[in-house]
């Protein structure tokens, strides 16, 4: 007689085992990224709370003298009054953490989701 | 037969159950809310601070800002009526005590690196003014002459009461943002409730207590030929205070050549000896912020006793893309950028 490989009691056993596998590995990644925003602190205050991936295109707005583009790629200084520029060049802000700021203008751009890879960067 | 049979039905259950624990285990980590921090942003010593507090209690954010708003306020340069004003200007004040004992410890950092740290550089600093929209490489006798009024020698204290002669201008531009960290530190440590914070001021980072995702605190150190956002690596860190001074931040070029900001007390140059930066993990943060700089003007050679010295350790980056970390740092820090490689090792 030839003996089947599982037995139906067996499989209760196995898929939920493996669903519950397949649900450990793949949950983590699904949630904690959550959405992309662009949050933009003016002297301390919080001016705009931007989410990124509910955009279906580029759009800019001003605070105060500083022009930002926001887009689902990301945001970045296009344009702003400081002599140095670098705010400008910091260009693409894309992942959680990534900051632009503009000292003179009192103006930092940073990208938060949930996920937090790096704490702080020393430079 | 029956035996077997309660076995198997047993050995269900127990699947069922567990898989049923896993999940739940799996789900509350993925959609139970996350610690979420206190945090403030603001703009002290020409640089943004950002405060990041798990627990403590209301306003503990705002505290930390005041605290280095007043720290600001006593130590800046360019704050009129701060201590260092009053000293650069009329070459005496009677301070506080605080300022007093930052003094000492500053002026024994100085005397601990051989120099290579020295407060006294703001002639120099003047002299060159490297962030300028028309800067410049100034001549020899200017720069001799500034040299001559640089020393941290020169600075006599008697109590309370500092003085310097005519013409020495005092910067603390080397250890100031070091200062705003152990200032932060002092006011979260207070608060009694903390459990744990990052804070920036500028490039010095405080990590404190401990991280709430139960993970070592992540600090990037900057790719110095990238943008603001890039990193060379990574280091992993319990409570520290980490540091870097550098030839990419402020700095102008001039036939072919480069001029950072971090000018020698030795020559009156800006430092150029194949270092592109060095970043320093250590316990304290004007100590972190001040070894930054000496070991930026020193080179990695002269730099080690020193770092032994003070319980410190370093990650030296080359200007031919090659970083050197000293042993305390070697398994905390990951480098994550293909363009450089770790010294030793094969390319």
């Amino acid at each position: 007689m030839k003996r089947k490989i599982f037995s139906g009691t067996d499989l209760f056993l196995i898929l939920p085992l493996l669903a519950a596998a397949l649900l450990a590995i793949l949950l983590p990644g699904i949630k904690k990224d959550g959405a992309r925003h662009a949050v933009i602190v003016l002297d301390g205050e919080t001016a705009a709370d931007v989410n990124l991936d509910a955009l279906t295109g580029p759009e800019r707005h001003t605070f105060g003298e500083v022009e930002i583009e926001f887009s689902p790629e990301g945001a970045r200084v296009l344009a702003s009054p400081c002599p140095d520029k670098i705010c400008v060049r910091t260009g693409l802000l894309t992942k959680n953490g990534d900051t632009a700021a503009c000292v003179p203008e009192r103006i930092v751009v940073k990208i938060v989701t949930e996920k937090n890879d790096i704490d702080a960067i020393a430079y | 037969m029956e035996k077997t049979a309660r076995k198997k039905r047993l050995a269900v259950v127990l699947a069922v159950l567990f898989a049923a624990g896993l999940l739940a285990v799996v789900l509350f980590d993925a959609f139970a809310p996350k610690t979420t921090p206190q945090t403030a942003t603001s703009f002290a010593m020409g640089s943004v601070l950002s405060v990041e507090v798990y627990g403590g209690g209301e306003g503990v954010c705002a505290a930390a800002v005041d605290a280095v708003s007043a720290l600001d306020r006593r130590i800046s340069r360019t704050v009129g009526n701060s201590y260092i004003s009053l000293l650069n200007e009329n070459g005496k004040c009677t301070a506080d005590g605080d300022f007093a004992d930052d003094m000492k410890a500053l002026l024994s950092l100085c005397e601990k690196t051989g120099g290579a740290f020295d407060i006294t550089v703001g002639a120099l600093s003047d002299l060159w003014d490297v962030g300028a929209e028309a800067p410049r490489v100034p001549e020899k006798d200017r720069i001799a002459a500034a040299l001559a009024l640089t020393g941290y020698e020169k600075i006599e204290t008697l109590g309370f009461r500092f003085s310097v002669p005519e013409g020495v201008r005092l910067d603390l531009g080397a250890a100031g943002k070091g200062m705003a960290c152990d200032a932060v530190k002092r006011v979260l440590s207070a608060d009694g409730s903390v459990t744990g914070a990052v804070v920036a001021a500028g490039g010095s980072i405080l990590c404190l207590g401990r991280n709430p995702e139960k993970k070592p605190w992540a600090i990037g150190v900057r790719d110095p030929d990238g943008g603001a956002n890039d990193l060379t690596g990574v280091i992993r860190t319990e409570e520290c205070f980490v540091s870097t001074s550098g030839n990419y931040e402020k700095y102008f070029e001039l036939d072919g050549a480069r001029y950072c900001h971090i000018l020698s007390p030795f020559d009156g140059f800006p430092v150029n000896n194949g270092l592109k930066s060095v970043t320093v993990r250590c316990s304290g943060g004007m100590e972190s912020d001040a070894l930054s700089t000496a070991c930026f003007v020193l080179g990695e050679e002269k730099s080690l006793p020193i770092l032994t010295a003070f319980g410190a350790d370093a990650i030296f980056i080359y200007s031919d893309n090659t970083v050197s970390v000293t042993a305390g740092l070697a398994k905390d820090f990951t480098l994550t950028n293909e363009a450089y490689r770790l010294r030793g090792e094969q390319q």
